[in-house]
C-alpha cells in the first residue's frame, strides 16, 4: 500500500515491543474510555518504552509548561494528492488532513480512543452502534450535530465520492440520528471490527452544511473539527494550516500553525532537518538515523510499522495453483536474509503469522525458520515440477528496497531449481499487469490495520480489495466469518490464530518481513507523540521550546 | 513580426505530429490514472465511477477527439489529479521554473565566457589546461552529486542557506534569493561546462581567420581584437548552445528541482506520467515543444543581432 512507500526501520526490540503493544492494543476500549489524548505524552503505549531503538516520545519530556505559539515547520515525504479526507487515500495526505479532520474514534497506536465521539456503545449482536457527541465546532463557525456525521458516512458511502472508504461500509444499513448529540449506526451483519473502520482516519467528519455548498472545494476551505484549520495551498511548495481558536480540546492545540512542504529525496529531508531549515520531517532514512542520535540538536521517533513486505503467489495458474509448489517456496525462502539485506538489517522477519508478532492475534510460534532446500526440493518433485521452473516477479521498480528483495528472493529461489525473472515496474503497471492476473509472482508492501478483520477481508477473502490471486478458500472464509461475529475476544483470536497456520501453509502469499519506520525533529519540537500508521493529529500536543 | 507568424505557422503540423505521439504514448503505458489513484486499493464500483467522471470510459477515438476538439478552443484540458486547468497548472510553476533558469544561465555565462576566452586566448598553457580540467569535471559530475555537496556544506555545516524550498519572489526577494542561491549554482555549473567548451572552440576558429590576422596588423590592442572584433563572431555557435541549454532546462531540472523542494514545470511533467494524469501529461508536453519552438526562434533572431553580415538577408 502506498501509506508509506519508504520504509524506514530500526531493529526491533522485539520483546519490548511485544510487551508494551500487548498492554495496550488487547483490550478492547469500554465505551466512554478515557480521554488519554488530553496530556502530552500520556499515551500508554508510549509511558514505558524502554528499548534504545523504537521512541514513541520523548525519553524526558522538556520542563516547565507548554510554550504557546510558533509555527512548526514540518518536511513530508511527498504532496498530498488532495485534501477531501473523504478521497484521500495516500501517505501524505494522511499527514496533512489528520490535523484538520476528526473521525468519531481515533487509533492511536493500536488504541481506541475517544475523538468526536465522547462515548459510544455497543449492541449485544454487535449489529448497532451508538455515539454520544462531543460538544465541537467545525471550522466554518457551525455547531457540530449527529446530522454531519451522517452526511459524512452517506457521502463516503455514496459511489460518485469514489471514496476508499466505500468498501468497509458496505454492511452499514443505516444511520439514525435521534437528537443532535446521538447517531446510532446499525449493521446488516455483525462486525466486531466496526469500531477500528469508524476510527479511520479517512472517516472524518466534515461539516454537512458547507459540503452541500456547491461552490465548496475541500482544497480551498476547511470543513474539519481539528485542532488546524486550513490556512493555504500552494501546489508544489507549501500546505499552511492555522490554529483553530476554538477547539475542542481546551487549551489545544499550542502552536499557531503548522508549514507543511515536500520532498521526496531522502537526503534532501535529512539534510532539511540536520542544517535546520525545518523542524521535523517525515520518513528519516535509517542511513541517517546513527547521525540524528548522536547530534545533540536533533531527536527522533519510530523503530515500529504497520506494514510489511510480502510476494503474492498467482494460485490461478499453474505452477503456484499447486499447494505444493507455493509450500516448497515457503520452505525454500530465508526471511531473515531477505530483511537484512534489503532493509539495512532492521524490522521483524515474518516467519508464521501475516501481523507482527507484536500485533494482538499474531502467531507467536514461527512455523518456518531456517530454509530447507531439501523438503522444498522434494515438494517440487511431488508436484512433478521437479526438472526446473521458470517464473515472473513484478514489484515496483522505483523502491530500491523492493527491487533489493526481489534480488535475493531471485537467488534463494535459484538454490531450489526456481528460475526468477525480475520485471521491475511503477506502481501503476504492477497494480494493472497483477490485476489481469497475468504474473507468477508480485511482491508488495501492505498495511496492516488495527484489526486483523481487515487485513483477512482485504487479502484472503473471495472479493477483497487486495486478494490479488483472488484466493478462494471455504475454511478460511468460514472462519472468517465466524470471527467477525465472535464478540469473545480470546475465542476471536484463537480464530485468526487458525487463519493466519492456514494462509502460512497454504495460502497465496508469501510474508517476508515488517518493517520500522522514523521520523525526526529538532531539539525545540516538544511533546510529539509517535504512531505506527503516521498519524499526526498528535499535532495538536506539539509545541515549541524557546532555543 | 511576420518572420515570427511565420515560424508558428510553419511549427504547426510538428505540434500536432507531437501532440499524437504524445497522446498515444501516455495511453501505451500500462495502468491509467485511476490505477495510479487507487494504488493498492480494488473496489469496483469506485474505479468504474471514477474511469467514467475522467472519460476513460470513452473509446480512445471519442478521447482523442474531445482531446483535439478543446485543443482546438485553446483549453489544454483538466488535470485529473488536482481537477484544476491543465494551462493553470504548468503556468503556476513556470514563474519558478524561469527564475531558476534565468538564474543557472546567468551563473553559467558568467563563468564559461570569461573561462572560455581565456582558454582560447592561452591556448594549451596551465590556464587553459586547468579550464578545460575543470570543465571537464563539471561536465562528469552528477548534477544531484554536487547538489547535494553544496548542501552539505553551506547548510547543513555552515548553516547559511536554507537546504530547500521556494518562496515567489514578490512575496519575500531576500529569501527567494537565498533559496535560489544553490539551485542555480547546480545548474549553472553543469551548463557552464559545456558553454565554455564552446565558446574556446569557437573564438580558436575565428582567431585563426584573416580579419582577425588584419585586426591585429593594424596594430591594434588584443583586448580590442578578441572582445570587439572576435568575440563577436564567436558567439554566434555559443548562442545555439545556450538557447538550446535553455530550453532544456526550462522542462527537465528534475532532480534539481526535486533536491531543493523547487516547484518548477520538470516536476509537474514527472509527476503527472507517474500519476497518469493523461490531460497533463499531454498538456505539459505540448507546452514544452512549444518552448523549445519558441527558444530556437529567439535564437536565430540573435543572429542578426550578433553578426552584422546576417542583417541584411
Amino acid at each position: 500500500m502506498n501509506l508509506l512507500r519508504s520504509r524506514v526501520a530500526v531493529r526491533i526490540q522485539r520483546l519490548a515491543l511485544v510487551g508494551v503493544l500487548l498492554v495496550t492494543g488487547c483490550t478492547t476500549q469500554p465505551s466512554g474510555g478515557p480521554n488519554a489524548a488530553s496530556s502530552p505524552g500520556a499515551s500508554s503505549a508510549a509511558s514505558a518504552t524502554p528499548a534504545a531503538n523504537i521512541r514513541f516520545r520523548d525519553p524526558s519530556p522538556a520542563p516547565g509548561q507548554p510554550r504557546v505559539g510558533g509555527t512548526l515547520r514540518f518536511l513530508v515525504r511527498g504532496e498530498p494528492a488532495t485534501l477531501d479526507p473523504h478521497k484521500a487515500n495516500q501517505f501524505p495526505d494522511t499527514v496533512a488532513l489528520t490535523s484538520v479532520y476528526e473521525s468519531l474514534l481515533e487509533n492511536f497506536n493500536d488504541e481506541l480512543r475517544p475523538a468526536l465521539a465522547a462515548s459510544w456503545s455497543t449492541s449485544t449482536d454487535s449489529k448497532t452502534y451508538t455515539f454520544k457527541l462531543q460538544d465541537a465546532t467545525f471550522h466554518t463557525g457551525h455547531r457540530l450535530s449527529s446530522a454531519d456525521v451522517k452526511f459524512s458516512y452517506e457521502r463516503m458511502q455514496d459511489p460518485k465520492t469514489a471514496s476508499p472508504m466505500r468498501q468497509y461500509l458496505t454492511g452499514l444499513k443505516s444511520i439514525l440520528t435521534p437528537d443532535p448529540a446521538t447517531v446510532v449506526m446499525e449493521l446488516s451483519t455483525p462486525n466486531a471490527a466496526f469500531l477500528t473502520i469508524v476510527a479511520n482516519w479517512r472517516a472524518g467528519i466534515v461539516d454537512s452544511a458547507a459540503a452541500n455548498d456547491p461552490s465548496t472545494s475541500f482544497d480551498k476551505a476547511s470543513y474539519g473539527t481539528g485542532p488546524f484549520a486550513i490556512k493555504e495551498w500552494v501546489r508544489g511548495t507549501r500546505f499552511s494550516v492555522v490554529k483553530n481558536a476554538t477547539y475542542w480540546r481546551s487549551g489545544r492545540p499550542y502552536l499557531d500553525g503548522v508549514v507543511f512542504t515536500f520532498n521526496n529525496d531522502d537526503n534532501a529531508r535529512a539534510a532539511a532537518l540536520r542544517s535546520g531549515t525545518v523542524d521535523f520531517i517525515t520518513n528519516l532514512d535509517p542511513v541517517f538515523l546513527k547521525g540524528v542520535k548522536i547530534d545533540p540538536s536533533l531527536k527522533w521517533y519510530g523503530g515500529s510499522s504497520v506494514q510489511f513486505s510480502n510476494v503474492v503467489l498467482n494460485v490461478q495458474r499453474a505452477p503456484f495453483n499447486d499447494v505444493r509448489v507455493r509450500q516448497a517456496v515457503f520452505y525454500a525462502v530465508d526471511r531473515d536474509e531477505i530483511m537484512q539485506l534489503a532493509n539495512d538489517g532492521v524490522g521483524e522477519p515474518m516467519n508464521a503469522s501475516f501481523l507482527p508478532l507484536a500485533k494482538w492475534s499474531a502467531l507467536q510460534k514461527p512455523i518456518y525458520g531456517r530454509p530447507d532446500p531439501a523438503k522444498a526440493k522434494d515438494l517440487l518433485r511431488q508436484a512433478g515440477v521437479s526438472g526446473g521452473l521458470s517464473v515472473s516477479l513484478y514489484f515496483n521498480g522505483s523502491a530500491s528496497f523492493h527491487v533489493r528483495a526481489a534480488q535475493v528472493l531471485q537467488q534463494q529461489l535459484k538454490a531450489i531449481g526456481i528460475t526468477v525473472e525480475l520485471m521491475p515496474v511503477d506502481p501503476a503497471v504492477l497494480r494493472t499487469q497483477v490485476g489481469k492476473l497475468d504474473f507468477d509472482l508480485a511482491q508488495f508492501g501492505t498495511a496492516g490495520t488495527l484489526d486483523p478483520d481487515e487485513l483477512v477481508t482485504q487479502l484472503y477473502l473471495p472479493g477483497g480489495s487486495q486478494n490479488w490471486s483472488k484466493f478462494d478458500d471455504a475454511e478460511v472464509t468460514a472462519l472468517a466469518t465466524k470471527a467477525r461475529a465472535e464478540l469473545n475476544r480470546s475465542d476471536r483470536e484463537k480464530l485468526y490464530q487458525q487463519i493466519q497456520t492456514i494462509i502460512a501453509t497454504r495460502g497465496p502469499q508469501l510474508m517476508t518481513y515488517n518493517w520500522a519506520d522514523f521520523e525526526g525533529a529538532t531539539k525545540r519540537v516538544q511533546g510529539f507523540l509517535w504512531d505506527q500508521a503516521f498519524n499526526h493529529a498528535t499535532l495538536r500536543d506539539v509545541w515549541l521550546s524557546e532555543a | 513580426m511576420l518572420i515570427v507568424a511565420r515560424r508558428f505557422a510553419a511549427a504547426v503540423p510538428s505540434l500536432l505530429g507531437i501532440a499524437l505521439v504524445t497522446f498515444f504514448l501516455v495511453r501505451l503505458i500500462p495502468g491509467d490514472a485511476v490505477d495510479a489513484l487507487l494504488d493498492a486499493q480494488t473496489d469496483p464500483v469506485v474505479e468504474a465511477v471514477l474511469r467514467r467522471q475522467l472519460g476513460l470510459d470513452q473509446p480512445i477515438h471519442e478521447q482523442l477527439v474531445t482531446w483535439f476538439v478543446s485543443l482546438a478552443r485553446g483549453d489544454l484540458g483538466i488535470s485529473f489529479r488536482s481537477g484544476h486547468p491543465v494551462a493553470g497548472e504548468i503556468l503556476a510553476r513556470l514563474p519558478a521554473t524561469l527564475e531558476l533558469t534565468i538564474a543557472a544561465l546567468i551563473v553559467s555565462l558568467a563563468v564559461a565566457v570569461p573561462a572560455g576566452v581565456i582558454s582560447a586566448t592561452r591556448r594549451n598553457t596551465p590556464v587553459d589546461l586547468a579550464a578545460r580540467g575543470v570543465a571537464m569535471i563539471g561536465l562528469s559530475v552528477p548534477n544531484f552529486w554536487l547538489g547535494i555537496l553544496l548542501i552539505l556544506t553551506f547548510s547543513v555545516q555552515l548553516k547559511v542557506l536554507p537546504s530547500g524550498g521556494y518562496v515567489p519572489l514578490v512575496d519575500d526577494p531576500g529569501q527567494n534569493i537565498r533559496l535560489l542561491l544553490m539551485p542555480a549554482i547546480t545548474l549553472g555549473a553543469a551548463l557552464a561546462a559545456v558553454t565554455m567548451r564552446m565558446t574556446r572552440a569557437a573564438l580558436l576558429d575565428v582567431l585563426n581567420l584573416e580579419y582577425v590576422r588584419t585586426a591585429r596588423s593594424k596594430g591594434l590592442a588584443e583586448r580590442t581584437v578578441i572582445y570587439q572584433h572576435a568575440m563577436l563572431n564567436a558567439l554566434i555557435p555559443v548562442a545555439t548552445i545556450v538557447g538550446i541549454q535553455a530550453a532544456r532546462v526550462l522542462g527537465g531540472t528534475v532532480v534539481i528541482e526535486e533536491l531543493f523542494s523547487w516547484p518548477g514545470v520538470g516536476s509537474l511533467v514527472v509527476q503527472s506520467i507517474i500519476q497518469r494524469d493523461y490531460a497533463l501529461v499531454q498538456g505539459s508536453v505540448l507546452f514544452l515543444a512549444v518552448i523549445f519552438l519558441a527558444m530556437n526562434l529567439v535564437v536565430d533572431l540573435m543572429y542578426p543581432v550578433l553578426d552584422p553580415r546576417l542583417r541584411k538577408s
